[in-house]
C-alpha cells in the first residue's frame, strides 16, 4: 500500500486540524463553552449542567456533524465530477443539481402561502419547515438527474452531458428567477436564506436521513476509484483497458448526484468547497491518484466545511456570515491559484503534449 | 528472421471479409474497406500503410474492437472479437491511441501501473506479478530511471513511450498502435518502431500499427497491409510491395512517382531540365537530391565532357578535403556546340565549394556573390 502511505503527511495533520475545527465548533458560538467543558458534555453528559449539554448536543453537535458529512461529500462528488469530464472548473453542481434543488424549493416557498393542491402540500410539511425545502430540494435535484441520465443513455460524447447540464442548470434557474419574480418579499427571503446555504438548521432527526444518503454516497466514492483512475486517460483508453465507460459514468454521475443532492438538500447550495477541495488535495499531495485524493478530499472537505461554519459564526460577534460568503472567499483564491498554476506549469497539457 | 517463425504460428488476428466503416444513424452505413482478409502472426510487426484518410485509423480501431464491423468479423485467436467482455479482450489487446491525454500529476509509474487494470481487483492495487509485469515494461522501453518522474515532465518521446509501456505492461498477444510515431522527431520515430521490432522478436506478441513513415516500414515491418485509393487492402513482404509496383500505385500522384533504388517518391516530370551529373560517393548522392528538388532530372554520366545539347548544365563532383563537405564541384553551361572553343569552355566551367553555390551557378551561369568559387 504504498500509494496510501503517501498520503499520510497530509491525511494525518488533515485529520487532527478536523478533530480540532470539530471541538471549536463545539465550543464557539453565541454563548463560549471552554473545551473542556465541551469535552466532558460530551462524554459524560450528566456532569455539565443542562444548558451546556443542551447547547453541545443538540444545538451545535447537529450542525458540526452535518459540516463534516456535507464537507466530505462536496469535495468528493467534486473529484469525481473533475475526472469525469476532464475539467477543472466541474464540480458537485456542474451537472445543474443544485439550480434543480433551487427550483424545487423556489416552487415550495411559492406555494406555501398560496393554497391549492401544491400549497397544501407545502403546509402539509409545515409551511416553510424544513421538511417542505427538503423534500422539495430532492425531488428538484432527483428531476435533473433523471433528466441527465436519460440523456447519458443516448450521448456517446461526455462533452455533451457536460454541456447540456450546464444548460439544464440555466434552465432551472430561468425558471426560478420567473418565479421569484412574482413571489412576494417574504417568499422570496425565505429561498434566499435557503440559497446562502447553513449547517445551523440540520437537526438529529434530519441527520437521521442524511448521514445514510452521505455514508451510502461516500462508500460508492471509495468503489469508484480504480475506474476514476482509469478516466484519467480518457474515456476511449479506459475502455481499452477494460473499464465499462457506460456503467461507470452512470455510476459515477449517480453516485455524485446522491452526494451533492442530500447535501443541497439538507444544507443548501454550497459553493466552492466541491470545486476548490479537489484542486488543493491534489496540489498538496502533488497526485492525480484517488486512492489518494479520495481520503485526503474526504478530510479536507470536512475540515473546509466545519472551519467555513466557524467563521461564518463571527465568534465574538452577534451577526453571522452566509456560509456560501464565507466558502466564496475561502474557495475562490484557491481556484484562481489552480488556474494561474496550470497555465504556467501545465500550459504544455492545454496544447497536448502527451497522445 | 522472423518472418520464417511465424508461419508456424497460428494467427493472432484474423480477418474475414471485414468491412470497416461508420453507421450514420437510421440505418444508413459508410463502408471504408470492404471484404478484408488479413491475417496478422506472432512475432509479426504489421505496418499499415496509405495515404491520408485511406482508413487506416478505422481499420485499426475494428481490429482494436473500438468499433464495430459493418460486415464481417475479426478473429482474435480463433474467438470473434465480439465475444470477449471488456476485460478478457484488455487482457489479449492492448491499444496505443492518438487520443490525447491529460497527464495531470500522474507518473510514469502510475501510468505503466494503469496496464495493469484488467488484472488487478475492486481497488486497484498492484499484487507481486503486476508489480514484475510493470517493471519489465519500463525496462521493456528503457523507462526503468524514469518511474518517478512526472508524465508532463517528459519529452514528447518519452511520452509516448510511456503509453506504449503501458500496454506492454498489460501483456497482451496484440500490440495495436495507432500512430505511434506522429509528431515525433526522427530520432524517436527510429527509435520507437526499433523498439517494438525488439519487442516482436523478444515475445510472442504480434504488433500492429500504421505510420506515415513508409521508408521505415518498408526496413522494420515483416509484412504491410497497404491501403490503396479505392478501399483495397494488399497484405505481402515490404520489398514484394515495391517490386510489384504496388507501393507505387497506392501513392501515386501525378506529380509524385516512386522510385524503386531509393525507397522514396520524387517529383514525377523535371519542370527545369536535365542536369548531367558525374561522380561517386555520398556527395554525389545529395547534389542528385538537390537537383531533383529544385526541379531538375539528373542524368548520371560516365564521364567528364560538355553537356548535351538538350542539357542544363553538367556537374562534376569530386573529393575536395579543404572544403567542410569534403566535396567540391566544378559546373558547365555551355552547350555542345560551343564546346569546340575550349577557351570559352574553361571560361564557362565554375568550381563551387558549396552546394548552394552549385544550384545557383545553373541558375545564373555566375556562382554568384558568395567567396569561395572562381573560373578554373
Amino acid at each position: 500500500m504504498a500509494h496510501a502511505l503517501k498520503a499520510v503527511p497530509f491525511i494525518l495533520p488533515a485529520g487532527i486540524a478536523l478533530v480540532a475545527a470539530m471541538l471549536a465548533s463545539l465550543g464557539f458560538g453565541s454563548v463560549p463553552i471552554p473545551i473542556p467543558e465541551v469535552l466532558r458534555a460530551l462524554l459524560d453528559p450528566s456532569a455539565v449542567e443542562p444548558g451546556v449539554r443542551v447547547i453541545v448536543r443538540v444545538i451545535r453537535m447537529p450542525r458540526m456533524i452535518a459540516a463534516v458529512s456535507a464537507g466530505a461529500a462536496l469535495a468528493l462528488s467534486g473529484l469525481q465530477m473533475q475526472t469525469l469530464f476532464r475539467n477543472p472548473l466541474a464540480g458537485p453542481f456542474t451537472l445543474g443539481i443544485s439550480s434543480g434543488a433551487g427550483l424545487g424549493v423556489a416552487v415550495v416557498v411559492l406555494a406555501a402561502g398560496t393554497g391549492g393542491v401544491l400549497g397544501t402540500l407545502a403546509e402539509g410539511f409545515g409551511g416553510y419547515g424544513p421538511y417542505a425545502l427538503v423534500v422539495a430540494a430532492t425531488a428538484g435535484a432527483a428531476a435533473v438527474l433523471l433528466a441527465i441520465l436519460a440523456v447519458a443513455r443516448r450521448m456517446a460524447e461526455i462533452t455533451t452531458i457536460l454541456i447540456l447540464g450546464i444548460l439544464f442548470g440555466y434552465a432551472a434557474n430561468a425558471i426560478t428567477t420567473a418565479l421569484l419574480q412574482i413571489a412576494e418579499p417574504q417568499q422570496i427571503q425565505s429561498y434566499i436564506t435557503w440559497s446562502f446555504g447553513s449547517f445551523a438548521g440540520v437537526t438529529w432527526t434530519q441527520l437521521g436521513a442524511f448521514l445514510p444518503l452521505a455514508a451510502v454516497g461516500i462508500l460508492l466514492s471509495v468503489r469508484l476509484m480504480k475506474p476514476l483512475n482509469a478516466l484519467l486517460l480518457g474515456e476511449r483508453y479506459a475502455e481499452t483497458l477494460g473499464m465499462s465507460v457506460r456503467r461507470n459514468r452512470y455510476a459515477i454521475i449517480v453516485t455524485t448526484a446522491l452526494l451533492a443532492g442530500a447535501t443541497t438538500a439538507f444544507c443548501g447550495p454550497i459553493a466552492f468547497i466541491g470545486i476548490a477541495v479537489p484542486h488543493l488535495c491534489r496540489f498538496a499531495l502533488r497526485s492525480s491518484d484517488h486512492r489518494v485524493l479520495i481520503p485526503a478530499c474526504a478530510v479536507t472537505g470536512a475540515l473546509v466545511a466545519v472551519l467555513s461554519d466557524l467563521i461564518s459564526r463571527l465568534p465574538g460577534h452577534d451577526v453571522t456570515l452566509p456560509l456560501n460568503a464565507v466558502t466564496a472567499m475561502l474557495g475562490a483564491p484557491v481556484v484562481v491559484l489552480v488556474i494561474v498554476r496550470r497555465g504556467r506549469v501545465h500550459g504544455r497539457f492545454s496544447s497536448g503534449a502527451v497522445r | 528472421m522472423s518472418v520464417g517463425t511465424s508461419y508456424r504460428l497460428d494467427p493472432a488476428v484474423v480477418t474475414e471479409e471485414l468491412t470497416v466503416g461508420y453507421r450514420l444513424g437510421h440505418g444508413r452505413r459508410r463502408a471504408v474497406l470492404e471484404g478484408l482478409n488479413l491475417e496478422l502472426h506472432p512475432r509479426e510487426l504489421v505496418c499499415v500503410l496509405g495515404p491520408n484518410g485511406c482508413g487506416k485509423s478505422s481499420l485499426l480501431r475494428t481490429v482494436a474492437g473500438l468499433l464495430p464491423a459493418l460486415g464481417g468479423r475479426v478473429l482474435l485467436g480463433s474467438t470473434p472479437i465480439d465475444a470477449f467482455d471488456r476485460n478478457e479482450l484488455a487482457r489479449r489487446l492492448a491499444v496505443v491511441l492518438t487520443d490525447r491525454i491529460d497527464p495531470g500529476f500522474l507518473t510514469v509509474l502510475e501510468l505503466v501501473s494503469l496496464g495493469r487494470f484488467p488484472y488487478t481487483a475492486w481497488n486497484g492495487r498492484l499484487e507481486e506479478p503486476d508489480r514484475r509485469a510493470v517493471a519489465e515494461a519500463l525496462a521493456a522501453l528503457g523507462l526503468s530511471e524514469f518511474g518517478e518522474r512526472r508524465i508532463a515532465e517528459l519529452s514528447d518521446g518519452e511520452q509516448q513511450k510511456a503509453m506504449i509501456a503501458r500496454a506492454v505492461a498489460q501483456r497482451p498477444r496484440v500490440l495495436v498502435l495507432d500512430e505511434p510515431t506522429a509528431y515525433l522527431d526522427l530520432p524517436s520515430r527510429v527509435e520507437i518502431l526499433q523498439l517494438l521490432r525488439e519487442r516482436v522478436t523478444e515475445t510472442a506478441e504480434a504488433v500492429l500499427l500504421s505510420t506515415h513513415e513508409l521508408e521505415l516500414a518498408l526496413r522494420l515491418a515483416d509484412r504491410l497491409w497497404l491501403i490503396d485509393e479505392h478501399g483495397g487492402v494488399e497484405c505481402g513482404l515490404p520489398e514484394e510491395l515495391v517490386l510489384n509496383g504496388a507501393i507505387g500505385r497506392a501513392f501515386a500522384r501525378d506529380e509524385l512517382q516512386f522510385d524503386l533504388e531509393t525507397a522514396s517518391f520524387r517529383p514525377t516530370r523535371p519542370a527545369r531540365g536535365t542536369v548531367a551529373l558525374v561522380g561517386d560517393g555520398i556527395a554525389t548522392l545529395w547534389t542528385a537530391r538537390a537537383l531533383e528538388r529544385v526541379g531538375f532530372a539528373v542524368r548520371v554520366a560516365s564521364s567528364l565532357g560538355p553537356p548535351h545539347t538538350a542539357e542544363a548544365a553538367l556537374v562534376e563532383v569530386y573529393d575536395d578535403p579543404t572544403t567542410p563537405s569534403g566535396a567540391a564541384w566544378r559546373v558547365r553551361r555551355t552547350p555542345a556546340e560551343a564546346g569546340a572553343d575550349t577557351r570559352r569552355v574553361a571560361a564557362d566551367t565554375h568550381r563551387c565549394a558549396t552546394l548552394d553555390q552549385v544550384l545557383r551557378t545553373i541558375e545564373t551561369g555566375r556562382t554568384g556573390p558568395a567567396d569561395g568559387s572562381h573560373a578554373v
